[in-house]
């Protein structure tokens, strides 16, 4: 299911490097659903290793709102900066390898995805739980905390005008992308969006870089610390808030209020209740976006032959619309505090004790 | 004999479960393709027990709300080409109990909510004047959710990765 042949991978990296590879072992990473991620072991002819990770658009394109361009540029600026990254080598498109796909080459980093013992159903389960949870929030603060100007991210990413109004920005520039390519009448969603557009607070103290899509499974771990961030398609500049929203569940591995108070001492700012709920919001109406009118509009439209991103704006989506229809009027930090007792992370499973 | 679609649908959802995914690496795209399909099932299931009786109630809900909207077209700024396109929609569409192809039913809940989403997204003045509209207009709309969400609630049990 890999859309390049070994040999096509050996004879480019080789070509690009200015030496000679050989490959052990190529793997696709799962799941996969905006863009193909092939992880490439090889070494050299004098035997070091040299690991890879080949990051393509598919024969359709990406199901996302941004070029893979956009992420490799997050990835350039990042890696001369304190927020830790894998290394990325090159960008590349329109050339022979893969058929001219968008691509980019970057460095494999040592580490896992997978935390030892996070799913353990005891005390140290907990515990690595708590620490991870920890450990996220605070390389969120670090990045919401990054000098984004001196390092160039406003050169490509639109800077909303009013730190003020950053979520409403947000909210604004997804309503565009929703509106230029929704497949028919949602009206729970655009409605939602009017409510979100007069309720959403004013308060966010400060501009920040914003990774957009996090959480376990997003990040490489590494003796517990976080040596690498990874995805970094969605990032954007706006109020960091949306990043704990967008957390897929880490966040609240241990207690939420312990993980929240330490980003706070680390971002340098309290976080209201507001933001939070505004933040959930808005993160919620880009799901439904993605889910849409990037996952689901593409197989409708028979772009995109795979039915696990139909099942995601087909099904899954409707949880948020349901979620949303019950909100919609509603004071903000209410409604949101009525259905946050449901969020569960979801990459807690059950390990079965031997 | 002929099996009820109901049938099939369970015959196939149970072999997938228990022929096809047991043999498939949990975290590949195999799987993660079979449990989709497993949810796209689910919610096939659903949808042929609950769809005609949510869509008699949305469509009511929907000429309700739409038969409001042009009562109190001047208060909600609607001009008067909009008001009467949204007239020439509902009488287009018999009343939901006398929908006989289900086809039909489903071709006017789309034109009504076409409708209604040009009202939320065109006629600003609903959020003003209009505060009984949009007390409506909220009530419906979690109502209809719930409605979906009856509809999904089967398959959002199964996740794909």
């Amino acid at each position: 299911m890999i859309s390049v042949t070994e040999q096509q991978v050996r004879d480019y990296l080789s070509q690009r490097l200015g030496t000679s590879l050989t490959i052990k072992k190529l793997k696709q990473t799962f799941p996969g659903l905006s863009r193909e991620t092939i992880l490439v072991f090889a070494e050299t002819a004098s035997g070091e290793a040299q690991d890879f990770a080949v990051r393509l658009d598919y024969p359709w394109g990406g199901s996302c709102p941004f070029s893979l361009r956009h992420e490799y540029e997050a990835y350039a600026r990042l890696w001369k900066s304190p927020v830790p990254v894998a290394e990325p080598l090159w960008y590349d498109e329109g050339i022979d390898f893969a058929d001219g796909r968008p691509h980019m080459v970057r460095r494999l980093v040592d580490g896992t995805m997978a935390v030892e013992g996070m799913t353990e159903n005891s005390e140290r389960g907990k515990q690595v739980r708590r620490r991870v949870a920890l450990e996220c929030a605070e390389k969120l603060a670090l990045v919401h905390t990054l000098d984004w100007k001196a390092y160039g991210f406003d050169t490509y990413m639109e800077v909303p005008a009013d730190p003020r109004d950053a979520l409403r920005a947000e909210l604004r520039a997804w309503k565009k992308r929703w509106d230029a390519r929704r497949p028919g009448p949602f009206p729970i969603i655009d409605e939602a969006v009017c409510w979100l557009d007069e309720t959403l607070p004013r308060d966010t103290p400060r501009l920040s870089l914003i990774k957009g899509n996090n959480g376990v499974g997003e990040e490489i771990f590494r003796d517990g610390k976080i040596v690498a961030m990874s995805d970094w398609e969605l990032s954007a500049i706006g109020d960091g808030v949306l990043d704990l929203a967008f957390s897929q569940g880490t966040l609240t591995l241990g207690d939420f209020g312990e993980t929240l108070r330490h980003y706070e001492s680390c971002v340098g700012h309290k976080v209201s209740a507001e933001r939070l709920a505004g933040g959930a919001f808005v993160t919620w109406f880009k799901m439904l976006v993605c889910a849409i009118t990037y996952m689901a509009k593409h197989e409708y439209d028979g772009i995109d032959p795979r039915v696990t991103n139909l099942s995601f704006g087909a099904v899954l989506a409707k949880g948020i619309e349901f979620r949303l229809g019950q909100c919609i009027g509603k004071n903000l930090v209410d409604a949101w505090s009525a259905l946050t007792n449901a969020e569960q992370s979801s990459y807690f499973r059950e390990e079965k004790t031997a | 004999m002929n099996p009820g679609i109901e049938h099939l649908v369970k015959a196939v959802i149970a072999s997938l479960e228990s022929e096809v995914l047991p043999h498939l690496d949990a975290q590949d795209k195999p799987a993660s393709n079979v449990r989709a399909c497993l949810m796209l099932l689910a919610n096939i299931e659903s949808r042929i027990a609950l769809e005609p009786q949510c869509l008699y109630d949305d469509n009511r809900e929907l000429r309700e709300l739409l038969r409001a909207a042009v009562d109190d077209a001047t208060a909600l700024g609607i001009d008067a080409q909009s008001r009467e396109a949204m007239l020439l929609a509902l009488d287009r569409h018999p009343q939901p109990e006398m929908f006989y192809d289900p086809a039909l039913a489903v071709q006017a809940n789309r034109d009504y909510q076409e409708l209604l989403t040009r009202i939320i997204n065109e006629f600003p003045a609903r959020h003003g004047n209009a505060g009984q509209f949009r007390a409506k207009l909220h009530r419906y709309l979690a109502e209809s959710g719930k409605r979906e969400m009856i509809l999904a609630e089967k398959a959002l049990g199964r996740v794909p990765i």
